[in-house]
């Protein structure tokens, strides 16, 4: 009996050490969770955006604001994180499938675990800088795909969150022996600054001050680059709707490289052109094309860097971005994510948000929302600089589309071979 | 429950065995089998998960087994949070401290892993041919966005697609933290003769003071590794064809131009990989294709980042490291205050750009997802007030915008020998092709070369080894591009199969040299010593007392068959007229190392082992150590 019992006991020990070593393993190899060792975190729904450069300012202030209220999307805490990328990155990355969405006849179920892992990180959501640039990331899935992946219409159609413009600027002490000299800015005056032989020193300026120097975004590197470009081949044409016909024109092809010929390009990367010419000042340069929320977001900065404003003036042509927020309508999202995203665009475009956004140079969405309507509006601020409340009597290019795109990236080949 | 506390009242009484009797039989059942199957439950559910944990190691399947797998093909794991950053010389230290820093809040990413930033060392030129390939970092800090670009218009050269379509791009997300320009540190009293702080200065002052031989005035500045190095490189091209921009091929090749830009490489103190100092010899080497300069000093002049003139005021011990941003030591100014002269034809930044390269996983590892995750919480790091000041602090302009430059605790409100309002006009960089020439400008005051290549091709090179060999030497002779560079060519089995005496390298004797490259061909035995006597006799009676002599010797065996012995050679190297200097690379694991390494003492030369994955990259050493050489 004695035995019988004894064995018992050890039977028992043994399972008990049995079971505890194996927890306590676990929990030292990291699966502690999944045995409810370690507290079990709440369900979260994460979903990344792409998020072009000139509004991630300010969706990274909303999505942090979103984040830390706990907003839900079908009972589970959404966390967005943001992918900053400039509208041409994305767009090539759309193209070329990098994010790896599922061919058509693909369905999700037949896909192996590792394949659905992967999907885990592809974007639920992206704010283009302009909603051309969706329409043509959607033409190419439907040559891909045979559908569009982002909505005009329905539950998840794209909404545009903010708007801004493309606009001159000059530093203040450059602006006034320029504008003297050569007449108010246009592509046109900027060319002749740029074909000055002696630069500064034949434009009225300080010769110390040396060749005039040009600061405009990088056509294959920046969506505000090749939108810049394409508003200076409306002004040499003298019309909106810029063809692919037009910018492999040979005159045109020699008159913009004049042009681009005092440009200095930097920086790489992310900063915009405002950006730099804080960062770098003169040498990035004494004028030059600029998105009007980078410039207002900059000014402060440039002020204090280079101690004088950059001065803000209209132009004849111009390009704005609406950053639409499109939604990715696949079946690499799961619908809560895509419910995750809704919630977070319908945030954004709350009056809130809206209001926030003139903090960060941006014209809201809602035209019916003055642009001083915040306590803190950049355009409030800067009005003595020359910022316009209504910009409405300037003209606006045609949207860019594939052909164009092509023709414009092929010069920009070109011109960097030469 | 009340049998519980029967039971321990018992055990408080009574032995234990006594306790069980106690038990009313059912009862002692009932526990037994509630214990019993709670026990044997939770053997089960341990049993089947262990069993699974087993079998999905068995089968791969499981995450743990997974990265087992994946830690044993990859240099880092499928779920590292640790980013290694590749970060030029000029801010490595400032980015080390801080790094170090960062490891310290211990943060992870919302996985659990540890976030950790590793910071390793390369000048921009290494950091550029290393992002190319699959690199142990993930990140790089080059000096400039210049070095970026530049990996972007590689990338595309190596991935070509269709013209006007968006090309992938190898440079991802990318920060500025911190910038500084280019500026020539000037010595107080030479700054005071040069006009300084009156009359603006520019690199043609600097250029004309340093030829002239009346004013024994020195500049130096590093090799086109480095954005300095780039600047005052330029600087020369344009000056020589009197222009401040709009520098194109044609122009860069000009007569006049090259000439201008030969006198002034002379006239100055290059330093780093691709330059040397005329002031002493060559010493030792460094990594892959470095050449270490030592420099007698002191200099006048030295084209450095305004950020180390103020690191230099502040602390004069550091040495040239700060200067050249090339971390060579060397007394070049004596400890007395520089000046930063901001050139008035235009300068280039430093703007450091922090960029995560886009390893997509092709062929080798991605970037993780957690590395992602450390490569923004590091951003966010360096871009903090704290990180700010702290560059602010070692002489760097942040970028944060808030921060005044000339408000205390700022060095620039210190003294009056930086300027914040400068630079105030820019040094235009030349399109793509055009830079490469700037950066090969050290080559125009490279002497001119005579390189005998001597190459084994017995029976034992036979296949892979010989195409392996003939790929490296095409490859050695296109990197030889001087005006007056010569190579002649032994190829040696039972006796000398070829030989063929030293050729200029204009198209016809490059396209002879390349031709008899091609039709080498294995067999017979390994008579080495008498092929290496061939080779010297080429050269030791050549009347050219600025040339550079050299022979290049590869084999993969023994020498069995020579007539003439080791110190035949010996003497006749070392007694001959030129200095012929022996480089010897034994090729694979047969041949004799020892005899090899004898050589390149004798001929002063170095020792080199390679296989078929490494002769290529070795005679490309080989090659720019001859370059080089003086």
């Amino acid at each position: 009996m004695i035995r019988t019992r004894l064995f018992i006991v050890a039977l028992l020990s043994a399972a008990v050490v049995l079971v505890v070593g194996t927890l306590v393993w676990r929990t030292i190899t990291g699966n502690a969770t999944a045995l409810g060792l370690a507290p079990v975190r709440p369900q979260v729904v994460r979903i990344q955006v792409i998020t072009a450069l000139p509004v991630t300012s300010w969706v990274q202030a909303a999505a942090d604001e979103f984040n830390a209220t706990g907003h839900l999307a079908d009972g589970a805490a959404i966390e967005v994180e943001l992918i900053p990328m400039d509208g041409l990155a994305a767009l090539g990355k759309w193209e070329r499938n990098d994010f790896a969405a599922l061919p058509a006849d693909v369905p999700l179920e037949d896909l192996p675990q590792e394949k659905l892992e992967a999907l885990e990180s592809f974007p639920t959501a992206w704010i283009a800088d302009g909603r051309f640039l969706v329409e043509m990331a959607n033409a190419s899935f439907r040559e891909q795909l045979g559908r569009d992946q982002f909505l005009n219409d329905g539950q998840y159609r794209m909404s545009p969150l903010a708007n801004t413009l493309l606009v001159w600027g000059l530093f203040r002490s450059r602006g006034a022996p320029l504008l003297e000299n050569l007449g108010p800015p246009s592509w046109y005056t900027f060319h002749k600054a740029a074909v000055a032989p002696t630069g500064w020193k034949e434009l009225g300026g300080d010769p110390g001050w040396g060749n005039f120097k040009l600061a405009v975004n990088s056509a294959d590197k920046s969506v505000s680059g090749l939108a810049a470009i394409v508003t200076a081949a409306g002004e040499y044409f003298d019309r909106t709707d810029v063809l692919a016909e037009d910018v492999v024109d040979p005159q045109f092809g020699t008159w913009l490289s004049e042009l681009m010929g005092a440009t200095t390009h930097l920086v790489a990367g992310e900063k915009g052109t405002a950006k730099s010419v804080a960062l770098f000042g003169y040498t990035a340069g004494d004028g030059g094309q600029f998105l009007e929320s980078e410039l207002l977001r900059n000014m402060a900065g440039i002020q204090n860097r280079w101690q004088e404003p950059v001065l803000l003036y209209y132009p004849k042509l111009t390009t704005w971005f609406d950053f639409p927020f499109a939604i990715w309508a696949g079946p690499e999202t799961s619908t809560a994510q895509k419910e995750a995203a809704l919630a977070f665009q319908n945030f954004l475009l709350s009056e809130g948000q809206q209001r926030r956004a003139l903090e960060f140079g941006l014209r809201p969405a809602d035209s019916s929302m003055r642009v001083n309507a915040a306590e803190g509006s950049l355009f409030e601020q800067w009005s003595r600089l020359g910022v316009e409340d209504d910009v409405s009597s300037v003209n606006v290019m045609q949207p860019l589309n594939r052909e164009l795109l092509s023709a414009l990236l092929h010069l920009q080949e070109m011109y960097e071979k030469r | 429950m009340s049998g519980t506390q029967d039971g321990k009242e018992q055990e408080q009484a009574v032995p234990s065995e006594a306790k069980l009797s106690r038990f009313p039989p059912r009862r002692q059942f009932f526990a037994f089998a509630v214990v019993g199957c709670f026990l044997l439950c939770a053997c089960g559910m341990t049993t089947v998960r262990a069993g699974a944990w087993i079998a999905g190691i068995l089968s791969g399947e499981s995450s743990a087994t997974s990265e087992v797998k994946r830690a044993a093909a990859y240099p880092w794991p499928s779920n590292s949070a640790s980013l290694t950053v590749a970060v030029s010389p000029s801010v490595a230290e400032s980015l080390r401290e801080r790094a170090g820093k960062f490891n310290g809040l211990r943060l992870r990413t919302p996985d659990g892993e540890m976030m950790q930033v590793e910071m390793v060392t390369r000048s921009s030129s290494e950091i550029v041919a290393e992002s190319l390939q699959q690199p142990g970092f993930q990140a790089v800090v080059p000096d400039s966005s210049l070095w970026l670009d530049l990996i972007e218009v590689r990338w595309a050269t190596l991935f070509p697609t269709e013209s006007g379509t968006l090309t992938a791009s190898r440079v991802g997300q990318t920060t500025l933290f911190a910038v500084s320009p280019v500026v020539i540190a000037v010595q107080l009293n030479a700054a005071q003769q040069l006009g300084w702080p009156h009359q603006s200065i520019g690199w043609q002052e600097v250029h004309t003071r340093a030829a002239a031989p009346s004013t024994n005035f020195s500049w130096g500045h590093p090799s086109p590794e480095s954005i300095s190095g780039i600047a005052a490189t330029l600087s020369k091209f344009h000056a020589g064809a009197g222009i401040t921009r709009g520098l194109t091929t044609e122009i860069a090749t000009r007569a006049d131009v090259v000439d201008y830009v030969r006198q002034a490489e002379r006239a100055a103190i290059v330093l780093g990989a691709n330059g040397r100092s005329h002031a002493e010899p060559m010493q030792g080497e460094r990594g892959a294709n470095g050449e270490e300069g030592k420099v007698k000093g002191p200099l006048d002049a030295f084209v450095t980042q305004e950020q180390a003139v103020i690191a230099w005021n502040r602390s004069s011990d550091r040495g040239l490291s700060w200067l050249s941003g090339e971390g060579k030591a060397g007394p070049v100014f004596p400890n007395g205050q520089l000046v930063a002269i901001y050139p008035k034809e235009g300068t280039l930044w430093a703007d450091y750009p922090f960029a995560l390269l886009e390893l997509d996983g092709r062929a080798g590892p991605a970037v993780t997802r957690n590395q992602r995750s450390t490569y923004r919480a590091f951003t966010r790091f360096l871009l903090s007030e704290d990180s700010q000041y702290a560059l602010l602090e070692a002489g760097f302009r942040p970028v944060d915008l808030t921060i005044d430059l000339m408000a205390e605790p700022s060095p620039f409100a210190e003294t009056g020998i930086v300027d914040p309002l400068s630079p105030q006009t820019l040094l235009t960089l030349p399109p793509q092709p055009v830079l490469e020439i700037v950066m090969d400008a050290w080559r125009l005051s490279m002497p001119p070369v005579n390189v005998m290549l001597v190459v084994d091709t017995s029976d034992s090179m036979k296949g892979s080894k010989l195409s392996g060999a003939k790929i490296a030497l095409q490859g050695f002779v296109d990197q030889m591009q001087g005006d007056g560079d010569r190579i002649g060519l032994v190829e040696f089995g039972s006796g000398v199969k070829q030989f063929g005496s030293l050729h200029m390298l204009d198209a016809e004797g490059r396209g002879h040299v390349l031709y008899m490259i091609e039709s080498m061909q294995a067999g017979g035995s390994t008579r080495l010593i008498d092929a290496l006597w061939a080779a010297q006799s080429e050269l030791t009676d050549l009347v050219d007392s600025e040339a550079t002599y050299a022979i290049v010797v590869l084999t993969d065996g023994r020498d069995n068959d020579s007539e003439y012995r080791l110190r035949d050679l010996q003497r006749a190297i070392q007694g001959g007229q030129n200095q012929v200097f022996v480089h010897t690379v034994a090729f694979g694991r047969d041949a004799d190392a020892g005899l090899l390494e004898d050589l390149a003492r004798i001929g002063k030369g170095r020792f080199y082992r390679a296989d078929e994955t490494t002769i290529e990259e070795i005679y490309r050493q080989i090659a720019t150590s001859i370059q080089m050489t003086e």
